[in-house]
């Protein structure tokens, strides 16, 4: 199953680059036109691959390898997303709040909601963390960080 | 050569402020190099300023050795924590995380410095005896032959796809696709950059390998934190590999070097490529190729030994000529230039003080790096006793931190997370990385050289044929690509039976893939 | 208690000729210079050359910050639209990509009206250089191959709305000729390849090809200045050649338009005390920077002038760099 969505995915990529490299100039479009085609076959092929692949081993009487036979790890994929949600919130806050403001409730949260470690310890490890990115980061090699909210 | 310059340069180096500085440096560069998210090239930038202040052959030594240090230190975190350091150790994860989830972490470590430091010790030595010879060689490598060299490295993608083939090309040829994003060299269009100048430049590759190895990597430490085991928790075997299995390994690592200097010498070629290509000339010597990718220790020796050499080896044109092997050989040079040092054959001649005191200092911090990485390898492995989900938001941050100072633009950290969530979901489908992040490298180099050179051919393929270098380099490709079809086991076995006369199938005695 | 107001006075001496004797930059303590470029390269040596002497003359302390991307256009899209014109932030502004940024692109936002020209520091002439097993031995030489053969002398330059593209095709229309041009992505490819016989010349610069140039690896063969440099006294400049065209890359500092009269007033005062300062002179000589100062005013003319030839010629080119 994942192999097919890999393949649309790939033929819409490869789409994207093709169409708009016919627009540009014959110099600047022909290598990605070019390589865009190849895409476009390689993501065929690979349905192709996994479909062959399924036949032979249904032939055979044993069990599909390739796909999503397994039974997935539900709780691992929860903690998984919820971590990557937490990401994208981190890096977005970091805009909104400067560094200094946003790293702080990412690593707490991180820690707590996941429970990885008592608060006293996570409070303890957040700050060791942002003390040594900042000391070494911004006071040692003027990293100019936006530190604090624009406002 | 000059002699008396060659001995003011050790005598220079042997001074307790340099010996401190480069001391200090092997010990910043190992950690820069450990911390997934954190790369040479931005802390070199990053210090460049501070070294402005000190003289020119002290600040140089403290940025080689840091470069250095750093190239065996990504390794660390290739093997302990399968994400790539730096993106020179990407290549390193191949072997290196298979062997430290078999247990082997320590034999794993112990390969990577012993090798990092051969490699390093070739190029230092290559540095030392014959650079500006081998500036000459720079000269040789116009358009024409970079294309070439292009597509040999192109075709090493087909041989990193482990298991499908068609799966690594896919991502390869991604790879690729995302590499001509950006302005058109020819022709200064913006390619599929949606108006956001953030992306005329292209795209940053040390940017996206962040995203699509160490992003990935801590998601996944999460995902797999209460159902997945250590790599490993202490070093329990020994670290540095025997005198025979360091005989075993010593022409890998000799010819490793040797890449890694050459690849480094040539300006544009990435030096990055380096240990991607001596991982693929590993396995191409190897008389069993199947154990590649499962924790082969020439799997980890070949490429650790090739990007060590790079250093030496993009600073051989560098200080013969003035022109930068790589983009940290360049930020080295920017260091002398800031000291009214301009590039070029003076730097043999009028600054040789300087240069020479560099280039002992190269040298010297393969020691440096031999003696403080054993140290350093042992506190590092201690980090695997941190549980899983402590090391994951930790490694976002320097994801975040690293990746941000690499341009000093939020736009990267955003990009990063775009290939994150990528790499994250490429890996569920099983299809490898590290083609896509060959594809990156060279797309720019394939596309670029190859105007240029039609431009410089009129318009002719033949210009290809023209020069020697670039035949070699094709046909060498060629054979590469031919390699992996079915075409050479079938001539090898036709031959084979006429040779022995009866009937039996050679090729079924030892199958090679 | 009498003695004290004496004492107060003399402090007040001592404090008034302390500020005479360093002057304070009215807009802050510190300067922010953001640099397009990443550190160590063109524009940060000139940062490195610079500062120095501007602390002492304007009083203020100066921090570089890099924001490498899109040739420039990021620093200064940034400099032009998200800065405050409070004169504490300012730029190291390279013509032509200052310029041809925005002419070229019309995803590129800021405009030099956008900016407050301070002023030129340097300007590196270009200059074609050859092999030096080159069969062209004078610029006459190759200006005549090149007539006779349209099309195929190759000469490489630093990147399409670089300096030397652009002098290649103000060359090109003054003397009627037609090269075929190669790109590369900047100066030291450009000459390296013309030193590897890759191709036939390189349209460069004087302050970058001068190490390879004396070490004998390149031949001189034209200079694109108003007059010989002293240099290389016997290199024609293209004036003599009979082709009027004077080109090189410049590079200078600016702030974001509006900023106080006051702060931009001691910014030139400052950069035109450090220009006449011949410690200054001798610094820049040794690492073989031309200075070529133009303050406030004359800058801002530069650059206008500037814009409008690099906007005409882009617009007569662009259909033939673009073809579809």
């Amino acid at each position: 199953m994942a192999r097919y969505i890999l393949t649309i995915v790939g033929l819409g990529i490869a789409a994207y680059f093709y169409f708009e490299a016919q627009g540009y100039p014959t110099a600047a479009g022909q290598l990605p036109a070019l390589v865009a085609l190849v895409v476009a076959g390689l993501s065929l092929l690979i349905s192709v691959e996994a479909f062959w692949a399924r036949r032979r081993e249904a032939a055979q009487g044993r069990a599909p390898v390739t796909g999503t036979a397994q039974l997935p790890n539900l709780k691992g994929v929860f903690r998984a997303t919820v971590f990557a949600s937490m990401i994208v919130a981190y890096v977005w806050s970091i805009e909104q709040i400067g560094y200094l403001l946003a790293t702080p409730p990412y690593l707490l949260s991180s820690f707590l909601l996941l429970r990885v470690l008592r608060p006293s310890l996570a409070i303890l490890v957040t700050a060791l963390i942002v003390a040594v990115v900042y000391l070494v980061f911004v006071v040692l090699l003027n990293l100019p960080l936006p530190l604090l909210p624009a406002w | 050569m000059d002699q008396s310059v060659v001995l003011i340069g050790l005598a220079n180096v042997l001074s307790p402020m340099n010996l401190a500085v480069i001391a200090g440096g092997t010990l910043l560069g190992l950690f820069v190099g450990a911390m997934p998210g954190l790369s040479a090239t931005m802390a070199l930038a990053l210090l460049l300023p501070l070294t402005f202040s000190l003289d020119p052959a002290t600040g140089l030594s403290m940025l080689a050795s840091l470069y250095l240090a750093a190239m065996y230190g990504g390794s660390i975190a290739a093997i302990l924590l399968r994400t790539p350091g730096t993106p020179a150790a990407a290549a390193t994860i191949l072997d290196g995380s298979p062997m430290a989830a078999s247990g082997r972490a320590g034999r794993a470590l112990g390969i990577s410095l012993l090798a990092s430091f051969t490699g390093g010790l070739v190029s230092g030595i290559a540095l030392l005896t014959v650079a500006p010879l081998l500036g000459r060689i720079v000269l040789n490598f116009g358009p024409v032959e970079l294309f070439a060299l292009a597509v040999l490295g192109i075709t090493i993608i087909g041989s990193l796809s482990q298991g499908s083939a068609i799966r690594g090309l896919f991502a390869g040829t991604i790879g690729l696709l995302l590499g001509t994003v950006g302005m058109d060299p020819t022709t200064g269009t913006p390619r599929f950059t949606f108006d956001n100048i953030h992306l005329f430049s292209g795209i940053e590759f040390t940017v996206a390998l962040i995203g699509l190895f160490s992003v990935p990597q801590a998601i996944r430490l999460i995902e797999t934190s209460q159902v997945g085991q250590k790599l490993a928790s202490r070093v329990t075997d020994r670290m540095l590999p025997g005198l025979r299995d360091t005989l075993r390994l010593a022409p890998n690592m000799l010819r490793s070097g040797v890449i890694g200097v050459v690849v480094g010498l040539i300006p544009g070629a990435g030096g990055d490529t380096a240990s991607w290509f001596a991982y693929n000339e590993a396995r191409r010597f190897a008389k069993d190729k199947s154990r590649f990718g499962k924790g082969e220790p020439a799997g980890i020796a070949a490429p650790e030994a090739a990007n060590n050499a790079v250093v030496g080896g993009a600073l051989i044109p560098t200080l013969a000529l003035g022109i930068p092997g790589s983009s940290s050989a360049a930020i080295l040079l920017g260091a002398l230039m800031v000291h009214g040092i301009l590039p070029g054959p003076t730097l043999m001649t009028d600054h040789g003080d300087v240069t020479y005191t560099l280039i002992w200092a190269v040298i010297l911090a393969n020691l440096a790096l031999l003696l403080f990485g054993l140290f350093f390898t042992r506190i590092a492995v201690m980090v695997t006793r941190i549980p899983d989900g402590v090391l994951a938001p930790i490694i976002i941050v320097f994801c975040v931190v690293g990746t941000f100072a690499i341009n000093n633009s939020l736009f990267d950290v955003i990009f990063m997370l775009g290939f994150g969530l990528v790499g994250y979901l490429l890996d569920k489908c099983q299809v490898p990385l590290a083609p896509m992040v060959i594809g990156l490298i060279l797309g720019p180099v394939l596309d670029t050289s190859l105007h240029q050179s039609l431009l410089i051919g009129q318009g002719s393929w033949g210009i290809f044929l023209q020069s020697p270098i670039a035949t070699v380099l094709l046909l060498l490709a060629a054979v590469s690509i031919l390699q992996a079809t079915p075409l050479f086991p079938m001539l090898y076995r036709r031959i084979r039976k006429r040779r022995n006369g009866d009937g039996t199938d050679p090729t079924q005695m030892n199958k090679t893939d | 208690m009498k003695a004290i107001k004496p004492l107060v006075f003399a402090m007040a001496a001592v404090a008034a000729m302390s500020g005479v004797a360093k002057a304070d930059y009215i807009a802050g303590e510190s300067v922010t210079v953001l640099q397009g470029f990443k550190a160590g390269g063109g524009s940060d040596a000139l940062a490195q050359l610079t500062q120095p002497y501007l602390t002492k003359y304007l009083g203020a302390d100066f921090v570089n910050q890099y924001i490498p991307g899109a040739t420039g256009a990021i620093a200064w899209t940034r400099l032009a639209k998200q800065t405050e014109p409070d004169g504490t932030t300012i730029s190291i502004t390279n013509t032509p990509m200052l310029m041809t940024n925005y002419i070229m692109n019309d995803a590129i936002t800021y405009s030099i009206s956008e900016l407050t020209p301070i002023a030129n520091i340097v300007t590196d002439p270009g200059i074609i250089v050859v092999a030096k097993d080159s069969p062209y031995k004078t610029a006459q030489e190759f200006l005549d191959a090149a007539r006779k053969n349209p099309g195929t002398i190759t000469v490489g330059n630093s990147g399409v709305g670089g300096d030397d593209f652009f002098s290649t095709i103000l060359i090109e229309r003054a003397a009627d000729l037609q090269f075929q041009k190669v790109p590369f992505q900047g100066d030291g490819p450009s000459w390296t390849a013309a030193m590897g016989g890759k191709i036939d010349a390189s349209f460069n610069n004087l302050g970058i090809t001068f190490p390879q140039i004396q070490a004998g690896n390149l031949r001189p063969l034209a200079i694109f200045a108003e007059e010989r440099v002293d240099m290389l006294p016997d290199v024609p400049t293209l004036k003599e050649l009979g082709i009027d065209v004077v080109a090189g890359s410049s590079r200078g500092y600016s702030a974001p338009a509006n900023i106080p009269e006051e702060a931009r007033a001691q910014l030139i005062e400052a950069m035109k005390k450090m220009a006449a300062d011949p410690d200054f002179q001798k610094d820049a000589a040794a690492r073989a920077l031309f200075i070529n100062f133009k303050a406030g005013s004359d800058y801002e003319q530069f650059l206008a002038e500037q814009e409008k030839t690099f906007g005409e010629v882009w617009e007569a080119v662009k259909d033939d760099v673009q073809a579809k």
